[in-house]
């Protein structure tokens, strides 16, 4: 199994899991997100086919009130 | 002939720009958002629980407002994070206008001049419609123009402080320096009269979000700072009268009765 960090919380997953593959576990269900892996920006297209390590962090946002 | 905002291009009615967090409520956010008259709202990304239904509530209330959004990247403490937040947004909400906040000291939530420049330029090169949240010192504006901005909001003061127009000299240097680039008051404005000195001073727009979210009645407020913000803009385009420092009588002198019927001194 492979630990990474999703929005400061560990998880596992089998090995060779994907982006796509941790967000169907603990994505959200309904409304919009968007992902940044190790800090960097993951665009929606690159969800599928982007493996996850060991180690990895991703980041989830989405829409909050701002000014 | 209609006296519009035009911003990258786009044009709008209204000069205030109204934030939405700190709100009581969706509700109360949705009716200032209404009585504000506002063409664009800001908002911002967080980290959430993705099953977080407050967070989709809001979403969902700021969505039907149907105003034009102006996401921001507040809390961003370098060039880098204000950049990758800032293509988060764009993914998010499909739009390349972004509020570029680099904050630059904790206290006072200054912003960095050289993280924004720094930021600016990049999202510039990627097609973003950058609108930076910045101070009132010309070289940082004039820098930020170079990297390709065209448009600036500089501080009234500090964020969430109410303490108005801090530092009127640097402001009104912009605006004398800078005059074909649209200028919008950003943060630190507590009372409709500051916004109104604002847009008397020729600012192009006014953005604020406490002093409305934290008003006694929201809605009522933003209502009250609509009106000061058009009661200045109808000011600064009829010419503001010159001060001066000796009295100069309304009525005129010629003509008034009992002129020298008084002793010198004792009139």
């Amino acid at each position: 199994m492979l630990k990474i960090l999703l929005n400061n919380q560990t998880i596992q997953l089998p090995p060779g899991s994907t982006v796509s593959d941790a967000l169907s576990i603990v994505g959200p269900s309904e409304g919009p997100f968007a992902v940044a892996l190790n800090d960097e920006f993951l665009p929606k297209s690159r969800y599928k086919q982007q493996s996850l390590n060991d180690g990895d962090t991703l980041d989830l946002v989405a829409p909050v009130g701002g000014g | 002939m209609a006296d519009l905002l035009t911003l990258y291009g786009e044009q709008f009615q209204s000069r205030f720009l109204l934030g939405t967090a700190l709100y009581s409520s969706p509700a109360a956010m949705l009716e200032s958002v209404a009585t504000s008259a506002c063409d664009i709202v800001t908002l911002g990304l967080r980290r959430q629980n993705p099953k977080d239904r407050d967070g989709q509530t809001l979403w969902n209330a700021i969505q039907s407002t149907g105003k034009r959004l102006l996401p921001n990247t507040a809390g961003c403490k370098s060039a880098k994070e204000a950049i990758n937040l800032a293509e988060m947004s764009r993914e998010i909400f499909s739009t390349d206008w972004i509020k570029l906040e680099v904050i630059g000291d904790d206290y006072n939530l200054q912003p960095c001049p050289f993280g924004l420049v720094e930021a600016a330029a990049e999202l510039n090169l990627r097609g973003f419609k950058v609108l930076p949240y910045c101070t009132d010192d010309l070289v940082l504006c004039q820098r930020l123009l170079d990297a390709g901005c065209q448009v600036l909001m500089p501080w009234g003061s500090p964020i969430g402080t109410g303490l108005g127009l801090m530092n009127k000299y640097n402001l009104k240097t912009l605006r004398e320096r800078l005059p074909q680039v649209p200028l919008i008051v950003d943060a630190g404005l507590g009372a409709p009269s500051q916004a109104c000195e604002a847009m008397e001073m020729g600012f192009d727009a006014v953005l604020l979000n406490t002093a409305v979210a934290k008003a006694a009645q929201p809605a009522a407020m933003a209502q009250a700072f609509a009106a000061a913000i058009n009661a200045g803009r109808a000011a600064y385009l009829a010419g503001l009268m010159v001060k001066r420092q000796t009295a100069s009588p309304s009525t005129p002198t010629i003509g008034q009765p009992f002129w020298h019927q008084h002793p010198k001194g004792n009139s």
